[in-house]
């Protein structure tokens, strides 16, 4: 409190060079703006490679920092440490496969979800970008809350892209359930700033504990807003509609890009400000988590279209996250941090593979992929998809085995210190819940290859050749997890 | 070169199925043959670690050490750093003893079997045969690994390939079928795996746990001394968590003094689970685990139906290895972790044993299905296994494990049998047919040595395997007082009734006047091709040559079954003694 303004100014400046990757991603939002100004009216799918290439070098920036020690940045509003780091470079990931998605979308003229306009799906996707990365280094209520919004707000309109009614409906939905996540999150950080008069993490780590009702309350209420994020209960009611409705790109997209942010942000703040330790806040995230995995997993068997199981699955992922968040120690960080890769790169398999499906047969229902699988174009679609679906099954040997083996393991760890048999049984119904998943993962693959192929279909080889290419990742990962973690 | 065998074995399959899914369409004629050129190759090399496997040789028995394996291969694999928790390594492990041994013959030739068996699927080739390979390579990998995490990878692994073989190329019904198989042994191994990743948390590999700590500059450097020290550091709590390893390796999870103080699964740790102690809670886990898979009644359900709905060559496969996983994954996982859990539950084991052994021949003898019926002996059959196992004698062991040798044989043979019937009239209802004898003489000469060899008629292998189960369980009141007497008197019924259900079927479909209920099945039905003859002779060579002389086998367990059983013996009683001190 007693800095005088010009240490506050010399920290602020010395700050700057630590955000070249948001500066650098900035530009590249205004250079993607001017570029779709200047050149009006044209073909402009130069510009996802743009994106793409940008995003390449800043993701190689990032990768060759020093890991150094944490750096308290900007006031300590922000930090960058290791994990913020690490984190960045899978968001940038998500974009660089969201423009890949885009190009090879676009290359078919007849196809009848294209969407136009290279620049705004650009420039929003970029803007979005901007605020995961905020958020992986948020400290501090105010920018945690800017990069939400930062976030939030392309995505509304994203849903509604097509325009379409389907669309702006569930973008209407979307945007009121968001905007009530957003208002509880904003609510329970008044209460808690209220109590302690800081916004800033560790400061309300130093509040006199025990935490009162009140400040727990507060705590919950803010932790809202990012499960919302997440699509747990029980803020997931949007997640199938909106699935279901938007674009696919976008839903791709929102699958995965906005849980990384909210991911590492609830993780800071409950490790932060030491809240992990409260037995109620450790109830919620028990409860939370494990009632996500419920609905979504007994939802999704009932499904039949692909993205609808999908945002099913995306709930029942999202009890996972929750639960890998009730260790603090450095073995639930890797745990979490190798599980959203694991996830971005498979659900962006399963994506695009649903993508495609529509783009062909102009639904994304389960019947129409009966016997695809035998198809000559679907040579390496079938393989690339049954290894993302048993990935996210997470049965060996694919990496989604390794990601949940270590949330377990870290469960596990929690019962060893403190022998609370709570532990062991939420262990168990998760992996009851990977045996549910089962039923419904396995009707993709099973579909794709159950009967003889009817008629005749082309799906992109060229994509599928890419999409094996995340199928090897993942076992590659699983033989190698020493890649990622 | 001798040092790659094992992994040759289980990996030129895997390269198998890439090969097979690269070929061109034109080669699609070929996939059948490029499938059956390697699982020969996969039989001789079997054949060969068989012969040169040092059955009798003392120091070589393996169960205890990683020293005493034969055709050990170890190298690193996974190792994670965790901060706080310490490393969890995996390694690549794969080694051959005597409870593994006879396991990887039988798989060598039940797969090259099938594999010729498979000849008669005709549509979708590719895909299948590639999905064959796939299930032959983890198969082995399963037999043969001595790394937990391994084991359970490929235990998993084989899961995949087998539900898509019975979903895709089965009847009618094969979705249900298929899900409910996967469903069934998935639980079972969720259960595997909450064992596995408490055994992970709680056992430490003293040999990297000592490079680690600085005290020997490599693992080779490592002396029984240096470990000896760990042991005692690691009691003193001098470790510092984050200087632990953690291991997988199955070996190091058996030995009481790798286990940290006071973690969950030491012997010390004095946790409870539902009123028992955390190890018999754990015990049961993964003998559940393994029980759904062999499966034990009631615990059996999904295998009829799988079997039904199969394939020929898949039931096969089902029958004549799949469900040997199980009784091998108790012994070397279960049995060899837990030998106190052994002796605490064994007379719920053998009571389980001697359940599936009635209980699977009663509905047997009222199926009308012949592979119904056969699948029902199955679990007959693999009733005396668990009876086996559960009395801890040598004989009982032996007897198990050369009951799985023998019953993958014969039970194979037997849904062959079948296959041969249902590929010529799709139909296996036993009412259908009678008098098939003199119409099919050479079918009926070998599905009456296959009836009787499963039925247990001396001189053939099924008999020897019971004998000695019998044996080894009558015995262990006065050896150890585990199996009491009445369960083995009780479960020599199961012979009669297995005799009655075979004799009766027999009756019915061979013998008689010629008749068919459906008149055009007539002329489908034609004696026994020369490769149907060439895929059943073997099994009833390999049946009878046991059956006569057992030695054969017996020689190639009976060196680790001796240790096994002492190690079972002495240490769980140890262990059990500890658990109650504590």
């Amino acid at each position: 409190m007693g800095q005088d303004l010009s240490s506050k100014l010399s920290n602020i400046v010395e700050s700057l060079p630590f955000l070249a990757s948001e500066v650098g991603i900035a530009a590249l939002l205004i250079g993607v703006i001017l570029i779709d100004l200047i050149f009006a009216k044209r073909n402009k799918k130069y510009l996802y490679a743009i994106v793409g290439i940008g995003l390449i070098g800043d993701v190689t920036y990032l990768s060759l920092l020093a890991e150094e020690s944490v750096n308290k940045l900007m006031l300590f509003t922000l930090v960058q440490d290791n994990w913020s780091i690490k984190l960045r470079i899978l968001s940038d990931v998500c974009v660089i496969l969201l423009s890949i998605h885009l190009y090879f979308n676009s290359t078919n003229e007849s196809s009848k979800t294209k969407l136009s306009g290279e620049g705004e799906w650009m420039t929003m996707a970029l803007g979005l970008l901007i605020g995961a990365h905020v958020l992986t280094m948020a400290n501090d209520f105010i920018v945690a809350i800017l990069a939400l919004e930062l976030m939030s707000l392309p995505s509304y309109l994203l849903t509604a892209y097509k325009g379409d009614k389907k669309g702006v409906e569930a973008s209407i939905k979307y945007f009121l359930f968001g905007a009530v996540a957003t208002a509880i999150t904003i609510y329970g950080m008044s209460i808690m700033y209220g109590l302690t008069s800081t916004i800033d993490l560790q400061g309300i780590a130093s509040y006199n504990q025990p935490f009162s009702p009140l400040f727990i309350t507060g705590a919950i209420l803010v932790m809202m807003g990012f499960v919302f994020k997440l699509g747990g209960f029980p803020m997931h009611i949007w997640v199938p509609d909106v699935y279901q409705a938007a674009p696919i790109e976008s839903v791709a997209f929102f699958s995965t890009l906005p849980k990384i942010g909210a991911t590492v942000f609830l993780y800071r703040f409950l490790v932060e400000t030491t809240l992990i330790e409260n037995t109620y806040v450790n109830y919620f995230l028990l409860s939370t988590g494990v009632i996500s995995m419920f609905i979504g997993n007994l939802a999704a068997i009932f499904q039949n279209g692909m993205r609808r199981l999908m945002g099913y699955s995306t709930i029942a992922n999202a009890g996972l996250i929750v639960i890998a968040l009730l260790n603090k120690d450095e073995i639930a960080a890797n745990a979490l941090f190798y599980f959203l890769w694991v996830y971005v790169i498979a659900n962006y398999a399963m994506f695009y593979f649903i993508g495609e499906i529509e783009k062909e047969k102009g639904t994304d229902d389960l019947k129409q992929i009966e016997g695809l699988g035998w198809s000559n174009s679907a040579a390496l679609w079938g393989p690339a998809v049954i290894l993302a679906v048993v990935s996210l099954i997470g049965l060996p040997p694919l990496a989604g085995f390794t990601a949940k083996l270590l949330i377990f393991t870290s469960l596990w760890e929690l019962y060893n210190a403190n022998s609370n048999l709570i532990y062991i049984i939420v262990l168990f119904l998760g992996l009851l819940n990977t045996a549910i998943s089962l039923v419904y993962y396995l009707k993709i693959p099973f579909f794709l290859y159950r009967r003889n192929v009817k008629g005749h279909i082309h799906l992109n080889i060229a994509l599928s050749r890419f999409i094996v290419i995340l199928g090897v990742f993942l076992v590659l990962t699983f033989l190698i997890p020493s890649l990622i973690i | 070169m001798s040092q790659l065998l094992l992994t040759l074995l289980v990996f030129t399959p895997i390269f198998g199925t890439l090969v097979i899914l690269l070929l061109p369409n034109s080669f699609k004629d070929l996939f059948g043959k490029i499938t059956i050129g390697i699982n020969s190759f996969q039989l001789i090399i079997a054949s060969y670690l068989m012969m040169g496997y040092e059955g009798l040789s003392e120091k070589m028995n393996g169960i205890l050490s990683l020293d005493t394996f034969q055709y050990l291969e170890k190298s690193e694999w996974i190792v994670l750093n965790l901060g706080t928790f310490g490393r969890l390594s995996a390694d690549y492990t794969l080694g051959v003893d005597g409870l593994s041994n006879s396991m990887i013959l039988l798989t060598a030739i039940v797969m090259v079997i099938g594999a010729i068996s498979s000849l008669e699927i005709k549509t979708k080739r590719r895909g299948f045969y590639a999905l064959y390979l796939l299930l032959s390579g983890t198969i082995m990998g399963c037999f043969l690994a001595l790394d937990f995490f391994l084991f359970y990878l490929f235990f998993e692994f084989m899961l995949l390939p087998m539900y898509f073989l019975i979903g895709i190329w089965g009847g009618k019904n094969s979705e249900y079928a298929s899900i409910k198989f996967f469903i069934y042994t998935l639980v079972g191994s969720i259960f595997i795996l909450v064992i596995m990743i408490a055994l992970a948390a709680s056992v430490i590999d003293p040999i990297a746990t000592a490079v680690q700590l600085g005290l020997a500059e490599s693992i080779q450097q490592v002396t029984p001394d240096i470990i000896e020290k760990v042991h005692v550091m690691l009691v003193s709590g001098e470790i510092e968590q984050s200087n632990l390893v953690r291991t997988f390796s199955l070996v190091h999870m058996m030995d009481a003094s790798n286990y940290i103080p006071n973690a969950i699964l030491s012997l010390d740790s004095g946790a409870m689970l539902f009123g028992t102690h955390v190890r018999f809670v754990a015990f049961l886990m993964v003998f559940i685990g393994f029980a759904i898979k062999l499966p034990v009644v009631p615990l059996h359900t999904w295998l009829p139906d799988a079997h039904v709905e199969a394939p020929t060559s898949i039931s096969v496969v089902l029958a004549g290895i799949l469900l040997k996983i199980g009784g091998y994954g108790m012994l070397r996982i279960a049995y060899s972790i837990f030998p106190d859990g052994a002796h605490h539950f064994a007379w719920y084991i053998a009571l389980g044993g001697v359940i599936s052994i009635l209980y699977g021949a009663f509905v047997a003898l009222g199926t009308h299905n012949l592979k119904r019926m056969i699948a029902y002996s199955s679990v007959s059959h693999m009733g005396f296994v668990m009876l086996g196992i559960a009395s801890l004698t040598a004989e009982g062991i032996s007897g198990a494990i050369f009951q799985m040798f023998s019953h993958g044989i014969i039970s194979a043979a037997l849904f062959l049998i079948a296959g041969v019937l249902y590929y010529r009239t799709g139909n296996l209802e036993i009412e259908n047919y009678s008098g098939l004898s003199s119409k099919m003489p050479r079918y009926t000469m070998l599905a009456t040595i296959a009836f009787f060899a499963s039925l247990g008629l001396p001189g053939f292998s099924g008999f020897m395997a019971e004998l000695f189960v019998f044996l080894g369980a009558f015995n262990s009141s006065a050896v150890n007082n585990l199996v009491p007497r009445w369960m083995t008197i009780v479960a020599t019924l199961g012979l009669v009734l297995s005799a009655a259900y075979y004799l009766w079927a027999m009756q019915r479909i061979f013998l008689g006047k010629y008749h068919l209920k459906d008149e055009s099945m007539d002329e489908k039905l034609k004696d026994l091709t020369k490769r149907e003859l060439l895929m059943l002779s073997p099994l009833a060579v390999i049946t009878l040559v046991l059956g006569i002389y057992p030695k054969l086998l017996i020689n190639l367990i009976e060196g680790s079954v001796t240790v096994f059983v002492e190690f079972a013996n002495y240490v769980g009683l140890d262990y059990i003694k500890a658990i109650i001190g504590a």
